[in-house]
Protein backbone atom coordinates (compact mmCIF):
# COMPACT_ATOMS: atom_id res chain seq x y z
CA UNK A 1 0.00 0.00 0.00
CA UNK A 2 1.51 3.33 -0.97
CA UNK A 3 1.28 6.32 1.28
CA UNK A 4 -0.52 8.33 -1.36
CA UNK A 5 -3.39 5.91 -1.41
CA UNK A 6 -6.49 7.23 0.33
CA UNK A 7 -6.76 6.05 3.93
CA UNK A 8 -9.17 3.18 4.42
CA UNK A 9 -12.26 4.33 6.25
CA UNK A 10 -14.74 2.44 8.40
CA UNK A 11 -18.29 3.65 8.94
CA UNK A 12 -19.90 3.10 12.34
CA UNK A 13 -23.50 3.78 13.18
CA UNK A 14 -24.66 4.53 16.71
CA UNK A 15 -27.95 3.26 18.08
CA UNK A 16 -29.56 6.68 17.60
CA UNK A 17 -28.67 6.57 13.92
CA UNK A 18 -25.63 8.85 13.74
CA UNK A 19 -22.87 7.63 11.45
CA UNK A 20 -19.17 8.16 12.09
CA UNK A 21 -16.46 7.75 9.52
CA UNK A 22 -13.32 6.51 11.20
CA UNK A 23 -9.91 5.70 9.78
CA UNK A 24 -9.22 2.02 9.89
CA UNK A 25 -6.01 2.66 11.81
CA UNK A 26 -8.18 4.05 14.62
CA UNK A 27 -10.93 1.47 14.37
CA UNK A 28 -8.52 -1.44 14.75
CA UNK A 29 -8.59 -0.69 18.48
CA UNK A 30 -12.19 -1.93 18.54
CA UNK A 31 -11.14 -5.52 19.04
CA UNK A 32 -14.59 -7.03 19.04
CA UNK A 33 -15.69 -5.64 15.67
CA UNK A 34 -12.30 -5.69 14.03
CA UNK A 35 -13.08 -8.76 11.96
CA UNK A 36 -16.07 -6.96 10.42
CA UNK A 37 -14.02 -4.39 8.59
CA UNK A 38 -10.97 -6.56 8.15
CA UNK A 39 -13.06 -9.15 6.35
CA UNK A 40 -13.11 -6.76 3.46
CA UNK A 41 -16.50 -5.33 4.12
CA UNK A 42 -15.19 -1.90 3.21
CA UNK A 43 -17.88 0.62 2.59
CA UNK A 44 -20.56 -1.15 4.52
CA UNK A 45 -21.87 0.43 7.70
CA UNK A 46 -21.21 -1.32 11.00
CA UNK A 47 -24.14 -0.86 13.35
CA UNK A 48 -23.38 -0.43 17.06
CA UNK A 49 -26.86 -0.84 18.34
CA UNK A 50 -26.13 -0.27 22.00
CA UNK A 51 -23.89 2.77 21.95
CA UNK A 52 -25.30 6.29 21.93
CA UNK A 53 -23.79 8.78 19.48
CA UNK A 54 -22.62 10.97 22.36
CA UNK A 55 -20.65 8.10 23.83
CA UNK A 56 -19.42 6.72 20.52
CA UNK A 57 -18.01 10.09 19.61
CA UNK A 58 -16.08 10.20 22.88
CA UNK A 59 -14.77 6.69 22.40
CA UNK A 60 -13.65 7.52 18.88
CA UNK A 61 -11.91 10.62 20.20
CA UNK A 62 -10.09 8.50 22.72
CA UNK A 63 -9.00 5.98 20.11
CA UNK A 64 -7.88 8.69 17.71
CA UNK A 65 -5.66 10.13 20.40
CA UNK A 66 -4.25 6.76 21.25
CA UNK A 67 -3.66 5.83 17.61
CA UNK A 68 -1.63 8.97 17.03
CA UNK A 69 2.04 8.05 17.34
CA UNK A 70 3.11 11.66 17.48
CA UNK A 71 1.46 12.37 20.84
CA UNK A 72 4.00 12.16 23.64
CA UNK A 73 3.31 10.20 26.77
CA UNK A 74 2.81 13.15 29.08
CA UNK A 75 0.20 14.67 26.78
CA UNK A 76 -1.56 11.36 26.55
CA UNK A 77 -1.68 11.09 30.33
CA UNK A 78 -3.13 14.56 30.58
CA UNK A 79 -5.66 13.69 27.90
CA UNK A 80 -6.68 10.52 29.76
CA UNK A 81 -7.04 12.38 33.05
CA UNK A 82 -9.27 14.91 31.35
CA UNK A 83 -11.18 12.30 29.42
CA UNK A 84 -12.58 10.63 32.55
CA UNK A 85 -13.72 13.88 34.13
CA UNK A 86 -17.33 13.27 33.16
CA UNK A 87 -20.57 12.61 34.95
CA UNK A 88 -20.86 9.16 36.41
CA UNK A 89 -23.63 8.14 34.04
CA UNK A 90 -21.42 9.04 31.09
CA UNK A 91 -18.46 7.26 32.64
CA UNK A 92 -20.49 4.07 33.06
CA UNK A 93 -21.71 4.36 29.48
CA UNK A 94 -18.12 4.68 28.30
CA UNK A 95 -17.19 1.63 30.37
CA UNK A 96 -19.96 -0.38 28.76
CA UNK A 97 -18.91 0.78 25.31
CA UNK A 98 -15.26 -0.04 26.02
CA UNK A 99 -16.32 -3.43 27.26
CA UNK A 100 -18.55 -4.05 24.25
CA UNK A 101 -15.95 -2.93 21.75
CA UNK A 102 -13.21 -4.62 23.80
CA UNK A 103 -10.85 -1.64 23.99
CA UNK A 104 -8.54 -2.81 26.72
CA UNK A 105 -6.69 0.43 27.49
CA UNK A 106 -9.95 2.37 27.76
CA UNK A 107 -11.48 -0.29 29.98
CA UNK A 108 -8.41 -0.18 32.22
CA UNK A 109 -8.53 3.59 32.40
CA UNK A 110 -12.21 3.81 33.25
CA UNK A 111 -12.25 0.91 35.72
CA UNK A 112 -9.30 2.48 37.50
CA UNK A 113 -11.23 5.74 37.64
CA UNK A 114 -14.17 4.04 39.32
CA UNK A 115 -11.85 2.21 41.72
CA UNK A 116 -10.23 5.53 42.65
CA UNK A 117 -13.65 7.00 43.38
CA UNK A 118 -14.39 4.18 45.81
CA UNK A 119 -11.17 4.57 47.74
CA UNK A 120 -11.67 6.35 51.01
CA UNK A 121 -15.45 6.55 50.83
CA UNK A 122 -17.77 5.23 53.50
CA UNK A 123 -20.29 2.56 52.50
CA UNK A 124 -23.04 5.20 52.67
CA UNK A 125 -21.12 7.47 50.36
CA UNK A 126 -20.51 4.61 47.96
CA UNK A 127 -24.22 3.81 47.89
CA UNK A 128 -24.97 7.40 47.14
CA UNK A 129 -22.29 7.59 44.49
CA UNK A 130 -23.36 4.49 42.62
CA UNK A 131 -27.06 4.66 43.14
CA UNK A 132 -27.30 1.49 45.19
CA UNK A 133 -30.31 1.00 47.38
CA UNK A 134 -29.61 0.03 50.94
CA UNK A 135 -30.13 -3.67 51.41
CA UNK A 136 -28.48 -4.21 54.75
CA UNK A 137 -30.00 -4.32 58.17
CA UNK A 138 -28.32 -1.84 60.50
CA UNK A 139 -26.66 -4.75 62.33
CA UNK A 140 -25.17 -6.15 59.15
CA UNK A 141 -23.91 -2.77 58.22
CA UNK A 142 -22.40 -2.16 61.61
CA UNK A 143 -20.75 -5.54 61.56
CA UNK A 144 -19.05 -4.73 58.32
CA UNK A 145 -18.11 -1.16 59.03
CA UNK A 146 -16.65 -2.06 62.39
CA UNK A 147 -14.32 -4.44 60.65
CA UNK A 148 -13.32 -1.71 58.28
CA UNK A 149 -12.70 0.70 61.09
CA UNK A 150 -11.06 -1.80 63.31
CA UNK A 151 -8.61 -2.81 60.67
CA UNK A 152 -8.03 0.50 59.05
CA UNK A 153 -8.77 2.99 61.78
CA UNK A 154 -5.51 4.80 61.39
CA UNK A 155 -5.97 5.35 57.70
CA UNK A 156 -9.69 5.93 57.75
CA UNK A 157 -9.53 9.64 58.41
CA UNK A 158 -6.88 10.31 55.83
CA UNK A 159 -9.01 9.17 52.95
CA UNK B 1 -18.52 -17.41 82.64
CA UNK B 2 -18.51 -15.36 79.49
CA UNK B 3 -22.22 -15.95 78.97
CA UNK B 4 -22.96 -15.00 82.54
CA UNK B 5 -21.23 -11.66 82.37
CA UNK B 6 -22.95 -10.98 79.10
CA UNK B 7 -26.44 -11.52 80.46
CA UNK B 8 -25.58 -9.69 83.56
CA UNK B 9 -24.66 -6.68 81.54
CA UNK B 10 -27.76 -6.88 79.41
CA UNK B 11 -30.19 -6.98 82.31
CA UNK B 12 -28.29 -4.56 84.36
CA UNK B 13 -28.34 -2.00 81.63
CA UNK B 14 -31.94 -1.20 82.55
CA UNK B 15 -30.59 0.69 85.49
CA UNK B 16 -29.33 4.18 84.80
CA UNK B 17 -26.14 3.79 86.80
CA UNK B 18 -25.22 0.64 85.01
CA UNK B 19 -26.00 2.38 81.77
CA UNK B 20 -23.58 5.13 82.51
CA UNK B 21 -20.94 2.56 83.38
CA UNK B 22 -21.61 0.89 80.09
CA UNK B 23 -21.36 4.16 78.27
CA UNK B 24 -18.02 4.77 79.89
CA UNK B 25 -16.86 1.40 78.68
CA UNK B 26 -18.12 2.24 75.23
CA UNK B 27 -16.28 5.49 75.43
CA UNK B 28 -13.09 3.58 76.10
CA UNK B 29 -13.65 1.41 73.08
CA UNK B 30 -14.23 4.38 70.89
CA UNK B 31 -11.24 6.15 72.35
CA UNK B 32 -9.23 3.08 71.46
CA UNK B 33 -10.52 3.32 67.94
CA UNK B 34 -9.23 6.88 67.96
CA UNK B 35 -11.50 9.87 67.51
CA UNK B 36 -10.77 10.06 63.82
CA UNK B 37 -12.73 6.92 63.12
CA UNK B 38 -16.09 8.56 62.58
CA UNK B 39 -16.92 8.74 58.92
CA UNK B 40 -16.45 12.12 57.42
CA UNK B 41 -19.61 13.82 56.36
CA UNK B 42 -18.58 16.20 53.74
CA UNK B 43 -21.34 18.57 52.79
CA UNK B 44 -19.78 19.47 49.51
CA UNK B 45 -19.66 15.86 48.57
CA UNK B 46 -23.36 15.35 49.09
CA UNK B 47 -24.38 18.49 47.28
CA UNK B 48 -22.21 17.38 44.39
CA UNK B 49 -23.97 14.07 44.39
CA UNK B 50 -27.34 15.75 44.32
CA UNK B 51 -26.35 18.08 41.53
CA UNK B 52 -25.52 15.67 38.83
CA UNK B 53 -24.39 12.27 39.89
CA UNK B 54 -27.85 11.08 40.83
CA UNK B 55 -29.21 12.09 37.45
CA UNK B 56 -28.04 8.79 36.04
CA UNK B 57 -30.16 5.79 36.97
CA UNK B 58 -27.24 3.62 36.22
CA UNK B 59 -25.90 1.72 39.17
CA UNK B 60 -22.49 0.16 39.41
CA UNK B 61 -24.35 -3.12 39.87
CA UNK B 62 -25.75 -2.87 36.34
CA UNK B 63 -22.31 -3.11 34.84
CA UNK B 64 -21.43 -6.40 33.18
CA UNK B 65 -19.95 -8.92 35.63
CA UNK B 66 -16.51 -8.89 34.12
CA UNK B 67 -16.34 -5.11 34.28
CA UNK B 68 -17.35 -5.08 37.92
CA UNK B 69 -14.67 -7.68 38.60
CA UNK B 70 -12.21 -5.49 36.77
CA UNK B 71 -13.06 -2.61 39.12
CA UNK B 72 -12.91 -4.71 42.29
CA UNK B 73 -9.54 -6.12 41.27
CA UNK B 74 -8.17 -2.60 41.35
CA UNK B 75 -9.29 -1.88 44.89
CA UNK B 76 -6.92 -2.02 47.85
CA UNK B 77 -8.02 -4.23 50.75
CA UNK B 78 -9.70 -1.42 52.62
CA UNK B 79 -11.67 -0.56 49.48
CA UNK B 80 -12.84 -4.18 49.33
CA UNK B 81 -13.85 -4.04 53.00
CA UNK B 82 -15.85 -0.91 52.33
CA UNK B 83 -17.48 -2.28 49.20
CA UNK B 84 -18.37 -5.38 51.20
CA UNK B 85 -20.35 -3.10 53.49
CA UNK B 86 -22.38 -1.53 50.71
CA UNK B 87 -24.94 -4.19 49.88
CA UNK B 88 -25.29 -7.95 49.94
CA UNK B 89 -24.51 -8.56 46.29
CA UNK B 90 -21.30 -6.54 46.55
CA UNK B 91 -20.48 -8.27 49.81
CA UNK B 92 -20.73 -11.59 48.10
CA UNK B 93 -18.30 -10.49 45.44
CA UNK B 94 -15.89 -8.70 47.75
CA UNK B 95 -15.29 -11.65 50.04
CA UNK B 96 -14.28 -13.89 47.17
CA UNK B 97 -10.93 -15.59 47.58
CA UNK B 98 -9.58 -14.71 44.18
CA UNK B 99 -9.74 -10.98 44.99
CA UNK B 100 -7.93 -11.48 48.30
CA UNK B 101 -5.38 -13.96 47.07
CA UNK B 102 -3.47 -11.25 45.26
CA UNK B 103 -3.40 -8.98 48.31
CA UNK B 104 -2.46 -11.89 50.53
CA UNK B 105 0.43 -12.74 48.27
CA UNK B 106 1.61 -9.17 47.86
CA UNK B 107 1.61 -8.25 51.50
CA UNK B 108 2.15 -11.52 53.36
CA UNK B 109 3.47 -13.96 50.78
CA UNK B 110 7.13 -13.56 51.64
CA UNK B 111 6.85 -14.20 55.37
CA UNK B 112 3.89 -16.54 55.64
CA UNK B 113 4.79 -20.21 55.47
CA UNK B 114 2.59 -23.27 55.08
CA UNK B 115 3.19 -23.79 58.81
CA UNK B 116 1.68 -20.40 59.62
CA UNK B 117 -1.33 -21.22 57.48
CA UNK B 118 -1.66 -24.60 59.17
CA UNK B 119 -1.66 -22.84 62.52
CA UNK B 120 -4.44 -20.56 61.33
CA UNK B 121 -6.45 -23.54 60.09
CA UNK B 122 -5.95 -25.27 63.39
CA UNK B 123 -6.90 -22.10 65.17
CA UNK B 124 -10.21 -21.64 63.41
CA UNK B 125 -11.02 -25.33 63.60
CA UNK B 126 -10.38 -25.55 67.31
CA UNK B 127 -12.40 -22.44 67.98
CA UNK B 128 -15.34 -23.75 66.04
CA UNK B 129 -15.10 -27.13 67.66
CA UNK B 130 -14.85 -26.21 71.28
CA UNK B 131 -15.28 -22.65 72.37
CA UNK B 132 -18.22 -21.87 70.16
CA UNK B 133 -19.83 -25.24 69.92
CA UNK B 134 -22.42 -24.39 72.54
CA UNK B 135 -23.29 -21.05 71.10
CA UNK B 136 -22.85 -22.25 67.58
CA UNK B 137 -23.30 -18.86 66.06
CA UNK B 138 -20.51 -16.53 66.87
CA UNK B 139 -17.80 -17.30 64.40
CA UNK B 140 -15.79 -15.40 61.86
CA UNK B 141 -13.49 -12.56 62.73
CA UNK B 142 -16.04 -11.21 65.15
CA UNK B 143 -16.00 -14.44 67.05
CA UNK B 144 -12.28 -14.29 66.92
CA UNK B 145 -12.19 -10.79 68.32
CA UNK B 146 -14.47 -11.79 71.16
CA UNK B 147 -11.83 -14.22 72.25
CA UNK B 148 -9.31 -11.50 72.58
CA UNK B 149 -11.39 -8.62 73.82
CA UNK B 150 -13.44 -8.34 76.99
CA UNK B 151 -16.82 -9.76 76.11
CA UNK B 152 -18.74 -6.82 77.47
CA UNK B 153 -16.94 -4.37 75.24
CA UNK B 154 -17.47 -6.50 72.20
CA UNK B 155 -21.08 -6.94 73.06
CA UNK B 156 -21.76 -3.27 73.44
CA UNK B 157 -19.79 -2.07 70.47
CA UNK B 158 -20.54 -4.81 68.01
CA UNK B 159 -24.22 -5.09 68.75
CA UNK B 160 -26.19 -8.22 68.18
CA UNK B 161 -24.24 -9.61 65.31
CA UNK B 162 -24.01 -13.20 66.32
CA UNK B 163 -27.11 -14.24 64.40
CA UNK B 164 -25.78 -13.09 61.08
CA UNK B 165 -23.98 -15.10 58.47
CA UNK B 166 -20.26 -15.24 58.94
CA UNK B 167 -18.59 -12.11 57.78
CA UNK B 168 -15.97 -12.52 56.67
CA UNK B 169 -16.46 -16.26 56.17
CA UNK B 170 -14.29 -18.27 58.55
CA UNK B 171 -12.33 -20.19 55.97
CA UNK B 172 -11.91 -17.32 53.53
CA UNK B 173 -8.65 -15.69 52.56
CA UNK B 174 -10.25 -12.39 53.56
CA UNK B 175 -10.57 -13.48 57.18
CA UNK B 176 -7.05 -14.91 57.12
CA UNK B 177 -5.76 -11.61 55.75
CA UNK B 178 -7.66 -9.56 58.31
CA UNK B 179 -6.52 -11.77 61.18
CA UNK B 180 -2.91 -11.08 60.19
CA UNK B 181 -3.51 -7.41 59.48
CA UNK B 182 -5.27 -6.83 62.79
CA UNK B 183 -2.29 -8.22 64.68
CA UNK B 184 -4.53 -10.47 66.74
CA UNK B 185 -3.19 -13.63 65.24
CA UNK B 186 0.36 -14.59 66.20
CA UNK B 187 1.97 -16.52 63.39
CA UNK B 188 5.23 -18.46 63.27
CA UNK B 189 8.11 -17.05 61.22
CA UNK B 190 11.83 -16.47 61.61
CA UNK B 191 13.62 -13.30 62.71
CA UNK B 192 17.14 -12.34 61.63
CA UNK B 193 19.47 -10.92 64.29
CA UNK B 194 16.97 -11.45 67.05
CA UNK B 195 16.61 -9.08 69.96
CA UNK B 196 17.63 -5.93 68.12
CA UNK B 197 20.86 -7.37 66.83
CA UNK B 198 22.00 -8.51 70.28
CA UNK B 199 25.68 -9.32 69.81
CA UNK B 200 25.06 -12.95 70.72
CA UNK B 201 22.69 -13.37 67.78
CA UNK B 202 24.35 -11.51 64.92
CA UNK B 203 23.95 -13.34 61.59
CA UNK B 204 21.46 -15.82 62.91
CA UNK B 205 17.81 -16.42 62.25
CA UNK B 206 15.50 -17.74 64.96
CA UNK B 207 11.95 -18.98 65.11
CA UNK B 208 9.44 -16.73 66.83
CA UNK B 209 5.76 -15.95 67.03
CA UNK B 210 4.96 -12.67 65.28
CA UNK B 211 2.14 -10.18 65.56
CA UNK B 212 1.74 -7.31 63.14
CA UNK B 213 1.31 -3.75 64.33
CA UNK B 214 -0.38 -1.87 61.53
CA UNK B 215 0.18 1.54 63.14
CA UNK B 216 3.92 1.27 62.89
CA UNK B 217 4.02 -1.28 60.07
CA UNK B 218 6.34 -3.42 62.18
CA UNK B 219 6.01 -6.61 64.23
CA UNK B 220 6.19 -7.83 67.76
CA UNK B 221 8.26 -10.96 68.11
CA UNK B 222 7.81 -13.45 70.92
CA UNK B 223 10.77 -15.80 71.25
CA UNK B 224 10.21 -19.14 72.93
CA UNK B 225 11.80 -19.67 76.36
CA UNK B 226 15.54 -20.34 76.14
CA UNK B 227 16.23 -22.89 78.83
CA UNK B 228 15.66 -21.12 82.09
CA UNK B 229 15.42 -17.76 80.36
CA UNK B 230 11.78 -16.75 80.08
CA UNK B 231 10.34 -15.94 76.68
CA UNK B 232 11.40 -12.55 75.37
CA UNK B 233 9.37 -10.02 73.45
CA UNK B 234 10.88 -7.63 70.95
CA UNK B 235 8.87 -4.81 69.41
CA UNK B 236 9.43 -2.81 66.25
CA UNK B 237 10.77 -5.71 64.19
CA UNK B 238 10.90 -4.51 60.59
CA UNK B 239 9.77 -6.48 57.54
CA UNK B 240 13.31 -6.97 56.25
CA UNK B 241 14.24 -8.90 59.39
CA UNK B 242 11.57 -11.55 58.81
CA UNK B 243 11.35 -14.60 56.65
CA UNK B 244 9.16 -17.64 56.28
CA UNK B 245 11.04 -20.69 57.56
CA UNK B 246 12.85 -22.03 54.48
CA UNK B 247 12.52 -25.64 55.64
CA UNK B 248 9.70 -27.28 57.49
CA UNK B 249 11.87 -28.38 60.42
CA UNK B 250 10.85 -27.51 63.96
CA UNK B 251 13.48 -25.52 65.88
CA UNK B 252 13.67 -28.45 68.27
CA UNK B 253 14.42 -31.02 65.58
CA UNK B 254 17.64 -31.74 63.80
CA UNK B 255 17.42 -30.81 60.13
CA UNK B 256 18.52 -33.66 57.90
CA UNK B 257 21.31 -32.25 55.74
CA UNK B 258 20.98 -33.34 52.15
CA UNK B 259 23.76 -31.25 50.67
CA UNK B 260 26.87 -32.45 52.51
CA UNK B 261 28.41 -34.29 49.57
CA UNK B 262 27.94 -31.48 47.11
CA UNK B 263 29.38 -28.65 49.24
CA UNK B 264 32.52 -26.98 47.89
CA UNK B 265 34.69 -24.15 49.19
CA UNK B 266 32.96 -20.82 48.66
CA UNK B 267 29.42 -22.21 48.98
CA UNK B 268 27.10 -20.29 51.26
CA UNK B 269 25.34 -22.25 53.95
CA UNK B 270 23.15 -22.00 57.00
CA UNK B 271 23.70 -24.34 59.90
CA UNK B 272 21.55 -25.09 62.90
CA UNK B 273 23.20 -24.23 66.18
CA UNK B 274 22.04 -24.31 69.76
CA UNK B 275 23.69 -23.42 73.02
CA UNK B 276 22.61 -26.64 74.68
CA UNK B 277 20.26 -29.46 74.06
CA UNK B 278 17.32 -27.86 75.83
CA UNK B 279 17.41 -24.77 73.62
CA UNK B 280 15.78 -24.41 70.24
CA UNK B 281 18.05 -24.29 67.19
CA UNK B 282 18.66 -21.09 65.28
CA UNK B 283 20.02 -20.89 61.73
CA UNK B 284 23.50 -19.35 61.41
CA UNK B 285 25.14 -18.06 58.26
CA UNK B 286 28.53 -19.30 57.12
CA UNK B 287 30.59 -20.31 54.10
CA UNK B 288 32.42 -23.47 53.18
CA UNK B 289 36.21 -22.98 53.62
CA UNK B 290 39.35 -24.83 52.62
CA UNK B 291 41.14 -27.48 54.63
CA UNK B 292 44.20 -26.32 56.53
CA UNK B 293 46.39 -28.29 54.12
CA UNK B 294 44.98 -26.46 51.08
CA UNK B 295 46.14 -23.03 50.01
CA UNK B 296 42.93 -22.33 48.15
CA UNK B 297 44.48 -22.51 44.69
CA UNK B 298 41.64 -23.68 42.50
CA UNK B 299 43.92 -25.83 40.32
CA UNK B 300 45.09 -27.99 43.18
CA UNK B 301 42.21 -27.76 45.63
CA UNK B 302 40.71 -31.16 46.46
CA UNK B 303 38.80 -30.02 49.51
CA UNK B 304 35.52 -31.24 48.03
CA UNK B 305 36.88 -34.80 47.96
CA UNK B 306 37.76 -34.79 51.63
CA UNK B 307 35.47 -36.26 54.26
CA UNK B 308 36.18 -33.24 56.40
CA UNK B 309 34.08 -30.20 55.71
CA UNK B 310 35.37 -26.87 56.97
CA UNK B 311 32.79 -24.19 57.78
CA UNK B 312 33.83 -20.59 58.27
CA UNK B 313 31.98 -17.89 60.11
CA UNK B 314 33.91 -14.85 58.94
CA UNK B 315 31.89 -12.41 60.99
CA UNK B 316 34.07 -13.56 63.91
CA UNK B 317 37.64 -12.48 64.34
CA UNK B 318 40.47 -14.89 63.44
CA UNK B 319 41.19 -17.14 66.39
CA UNK B 320 37.72 -16.78 67.86
CA UNK B 321 36.28 -20.15 68.85
CA UNK B 322 33.27 -19.33 66.69
CA UNK B 323 35.32 -18.67 63.58
CA UNK B 324 35.64 -22.18 62.12
CA UNK B 325 34.10 -25.57 62.61
CA UNK B 326 34.94 -28.88 60.99
CA UNK B 327 32.45 -31.65 60.50
CA UNK B 328 32.47 -35.01 58.83
CA UNK B 329 30.58 -35.13 55.57
CA UNK B 330 29.83 -38.83 55.87
CA UNK B 331 28.16 -39.08 59.24
CA UNK B 332 27.40 -35.58 60.42
CA UNK B 333 24.33 -35.26 62.58
CA UNK B 334 24.87 -33.04 65.57
CA UNK B 335 28.32 -32.09 66.72
CA UNK B 336 29.53 -30.05 69.67
CA UNK B 337 29.73 -29.81 73.41
CA UNK B 338 28.34 -27.82 76.31
CA UNK B 339 31.03 -25.13 75.97
CA UNK B 340 30.82 -24.39 72.25
CA UNK B 341 27.23 -25.34 71.67
CA UNK B 342 25.92 -27.88 69.18
CA UNK B 343 26.08 -27.66 65.39
CA UNK B 344 23.18 -29.39 63.65
CA UNK B 345 21.83 -29.72 60.13
CA UNK B 346 23.13 -27.73 57.18
CA UNK B 347 21.31 -26.26 54.23
CA UNK B 348 23.07 -24.91 51.20
CA UNK B 349 21.94 -21.45 50.05
CA UNK B 350 21.25 -21.63 46.37
CA UNK B 351 19.54 -18.34 45.67
CA UNK B 352 21.40 -15.07 45.45
CA UNK B 353 18.44 -13.47 47.13
CA UNK B 354 18.97 -15.46 50.32
CA UNK B 355 22.71 -14.79 50.29
CA UNK B 356 22.23 -11.08 49.78
CA UNK B 357 19.92 -10.85 52.80
CA UNK B 358 22.73 -12.20 54.97
CA UNK B 359 25.22 -9.82 53.38
CA UNK B 360 23.01 -6.87 54.19
CA UNK B 361 22.98 -7.95 57.82
CA UNK B 362 26.77 -8.18 57.97
CA UNK B 363 27.98 -6.45 61.17
CA UNK B 364 29.99 -3.23 60.90
CA UNK B 365 32.66 -4.62 63.21
CA UNK B 366 34.23 -8.05 63.45
CA UNK B 367 32.86 -10.03 66.36
CA UNK B 368 35.05 -11.44 69.13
Amino acid sequence: MSSTEAKKMVVLKSFDGVTFEVEESVAVQFESIRHMFEDNLAGSVIPLSNIKSEILSKVIDYCKRHADDTTDEEDLKAFDADFVKVEHGTLFDIIRAANYLNIKSLLDLTCQTVADMIKGKTPAEIRELFNISDEFTPEEEEEASIITRFIYMDRYADC
Amino acid sequence: MRLLSLWFLKDFSLFPIAKSIRNTLLGIVFALFSPRMSPKKNKNFYSKVENHEITSDMSVLDLPDLVLECILERLPTEGLCRMASVCSSLRERCISDHLWEKHMKNKWGRIISPAAYREWQWHIASRKGSIFSNQGKQRGLMGYLTLLWPTALIRSSFGNISKKKDFPPVGSIMSWYLALESGNFWFPAQVYNRENGHVGFVLSCYDAELSYDRRTDTFQARYPPHGRRASTIETGVTWDRLRAPPVDTSPHDLHISDCLNELRPGDHIEIQWRRNKEFPYGWWYGVVGHLETCDGNANYCRCHDSDTLVLEFNQYTRGSRWRTMSINRKDHREEGNEADGFYGGIRRLKSNEEISVWKKLWPAEVLE
